[in-house]
């Protein structure tokens, strides 16, 4: 049973005494009203019975006395009693009209009067006439009368004092009606009252339980909002006052929070900068969306800071703007760091670039005085051989031999420089038909050698034509190199069928060990002895380099004696 | 006009290149005047009479300019710039002739109107062949511009 049913209920109930008491102390009070006026009828007839009594008795005896003395005041003494007689019987018949019972009575007490008085009449004529004649011839009617009359007084009497028991006792029971009413009123009411008691208890309860969740929550927000390790800061929506505001906010700005509350950014902030706050803010409101500030200058007791800003709008429940919520990220130190790195960057890439002219002019320097060892070492072989002994032309022979691979090595380092420099330039590549063309330039460059060609038609790829071809060609000229000692030579191109998809270059000559496959893409680490294998270290550096500015990646599988393939993917778009 | 009578001007501020590039010239029997130069200025001088080539007949060009880009003084493209600004000069042959096989150098001389770009190899043997057939095309096959 709720509590409120239970309510309702001892409302009802409460409702049902009130009413019933009211028309039960209608109907007691209309009862005991009833009850007195019959009381004090019942006296008023007593007192009239007692009159009637009274006025025959003294008829009776101014009768007597006059029958002694003939005195004429008796006479008058029977007629004034005789009257007194008859107003007192008009009246009980009057008191006695809508009692049945006693009006019978009353009637008949007339009737008894009427033969008294007849007989007294009599007694006094006979008295007038013969005053010494003894006995009263009426004496015997009127004592019959007056029994008569005593008999019916004593009926009526005896009649009014039983009614008035009645309606005594009638009365008691009202009284005590009442009093029942009275206990169950308040009875109801003790436990009306006690319910209320307890209901309201409970209510009070409930309501301190309430606010004391409430309290705690609050508090637990406050705290998550005040540890957070940003700047929290909330305006009201109109004159975007500040609401609400947090430690590190306190600490960002060096402004103590009772300083800030209440007040907007124009109390706050240089004028400049409290404008650009207040139109981010006003933006967020209208936007109704979260405006994201990555960099924002920011004024503040320690100097000048650098923020990143989320404003966000918080809408009351009929989606208008009713507070700004902001969060901001000191990211000044951050900045700084960015800058530096980007300076550093920057020094970097220009030192990078030094480096490179430096080395490139070092390179292109250095070819005019190979050009100069070369040109007379062959001018002294040309002019003067005659006289020079075997030896000494041999040596010469070695200066020519050396110039010109150091020619090589620097022509392969100005491109490998070259290639670090040059932009990029994609475009669709037939890869099978570049491989195709560059190992018929080396079998034309090779005529001696035999070697078995398979590639795989319609390979392309996405990148720089000539970055490369460069690079395939070193990787197929490798092959062509390290092929010369086989019999049976094969070089294949193809592409993976599956996983990354790689191109490969495969040849069945000389191989490497794997140990030493770091070396592989260094500039001029050589796994070959020069006479074995010329070379100067380059083209496997060049080509990596090569891939690498695709965006993609090369690596090698080789074991001695059983080939090497060399693998390489090029994304299909720019990184 | 014997093939003698025309000039090859070279324009190189390198000893050994003018000694080699002569030697060249001469295993390759071209036995024509080699007029040599050893900077952009007096390139510039030697082409319109003026300075230490004050009065030179102008009507007399070189059939043919050899052309170092790395040059003191003024450089090789500055030279080309002048030559082709003025109309004395705007058409004679020039062939840059030059270590660098930067694409920078080679695009900048064809943009300034250079009429091919050879660089010199480090082999002699080679080096001597490209002068053979640069002597015998601006020599001989090419058909320069009538005064």
């Amino acid at each position: 049973v709720s509590v409120e049913s239970l309510l309702r209920g001892l409302l009802v109930l409460v409702g049902i005494v009130v009413v019933g008491g009211v028309a039960l102390w209608y109907v007691n009070n209309d009862t005991l009203a009833g009850s007195r006026a019959q009381v004090l009828r019942t006296r008023a007839i007593q007192a009239e019975l007692m009159h009637v009594k009274e006025a025959v008795l003294e008829i009776e005896v101014a009768v007597r006395g006059y029958a002694l003395s003939n005195d004429p005041a008796e006479l008058a003494a029977v007629d004034r009693h005789t009257a007194e007689a008859r107003a007192a019987q008009t009246k009980l018949g009057e008191l006695t009209a809508d009692m049945p019972a006693q009006r019978d009575r009353v009637a008949a007490l007339d009737r008894v009067l009427d033969t008294e008085l007849e007989a007294v009449s009599r007694a006094v004529e006979q008295a007038r006439a013969n005053p010494a004649a003894a006995p009263d011839a009426s004496l015997g009617a009127r004592n019959a009368a007056l029994a008569e009359l005593a008999a019916l007084h004593d009926a009526m009497s005896a009649e009014e004092q039983t009614m008035y028991e009645a309606r005594r006792r009638t009365a008691l029971r009202s009284t005590s009606r009442m009093s029942w009413l009275g206990a169950v009123a308040l009875i109801v009411l003790i436990a009306f009252t006690a319910v209320m008691y307890v209901l309201i208890r409970r209510q009070l309860g409930n309501q301190r339980v309430a606010a004391e969740q409430i309290n705690r929550s609050e508090k637990f927000l406050s705290a998550v909002v005040e540890n957070i390790p940003a700047m929290v800061f909330v305006k009201e929506a109109g004159e975007l006052r500040f609401e609400r505001f947090n430690r590190a906010g306190e600490q960002l700005l060096g402004v103590s929070r009772t300083d800030l509350l209440g007040k907007n950014d124009h109390d706050m902030f240089p004028r400049e900068q409290a404008e650009f706050f207040i139109a981010k803010d006003r933006e967020t409101l209208s936007g109704k969306e979260i405006l994201d500030i990555p960099e924002e200058p920011i004024e503040t007791s320690g100097g000048k800071r650098w923020l990143h800003t989320r404003k966000v709008p918080i809408l009351d429940d009929d989606g208008r703007p009713a507070y700004l919520l902001g969060i901001s990220e000191d990211i000044t130190s951050q900045k700084q760091r960015m800058e530096a790195l980007r300076e550093a960057r920057d020094a970097t890439e220009a030192a990078n670039r030094e480096l490179e002219a430096f080395a490139y002019s070092v390179a292109h320097d250095l070819r005019a005085p190979l050009r100069a060892i070369d040109g007379f070492s062959h001018a002294v072989l040309e002019d003067h051989r005659a006289q020079l002994p075997a030896e000494a032309i041999d040596f010469l022979g070695r200066v020519r031999t050396a110039s010109h691979r150091m020619g090589e090595v620097i022509d392969a380092l100005l491109e490998l420089s070259r290639l670090t420099r040059v932009d990029i330039q994609r475009e669709r590549i037939d890869l099978s038909a570049k491989a195709r063309g560059l190992l018929d330039e080396l079998a034309k460059a090779h005529p001696d050698r035999k070697v078995e060609l398979v590639i795989e038609p319609g390979l392309t790829a996405y990148g720089d034509l000539r970055l490369l071809r460069q690079a395939l060609g070193n990787l197929l000229s490798n092959a062509w190199k390290y092929t010369q000692h086989v019999t049976a030579a094969r070089i294949e191109v193809g592409r993976q069928k599956t996983g990354e998809r790689a191109f490969f270059v495969r040849d069945n000559g000389a191989g490497f060990d794997m140990a030493h496959k770091d070396k592989l893409f260094a500039p001029f680490q050589r796994l070959h002895a020069q006479r074995e294998f010329e070379g100067h270290g380059i083209g496997l550096v060049t080509a990596a380099r090569v891939i690498q500015r695709h965006g993609g990646r090369i690596w090698a599988d080789a074991a001695v004696g059983q080939g090497a393939t060399f693998y390489f993917v090029i994304p299909e778009v720019s990184v | 006009m014997s093939s003698s009578s025309k000039i090859i001007l070279l324009v190189e501020d390198n000893a050994d290149d003018e000694l080699l590039t002569q030697r060249a010239l001469r295993k390759n029997n071209i036995l024509n005047e080699l007029v040599v130069v050893r900077d952009g200025q007096e390139a510039l001088d030697y082409l319109f009479g003026q300075g230490a080539f004050a009065g030179r007949d102008l009507e007399h060009q070189p059939q043919v300019i050899l052309l170092d880009l790395n040059l003191p003084k003024i450089g090789g493209i500055d030279v080309l710039k002048r030559l082709r600004a003025d109309p004395r000069t705007d058409k004679l042959p020039v062939v840059v002739l030059t270590s660098s096989q930067e694409d920078d150098d080679v695009v900048r001389s064809y943009q300034h109107g250079a009429n091919s770009y050879v660089r010199k190899p480090v082999d002699f043997v080679q080096f001597t062949e490209s002068v053979r057939q640069l002597g015998l095309y601006w020599l001989v096959i090419n058909q320069p511009a009538p005064r």
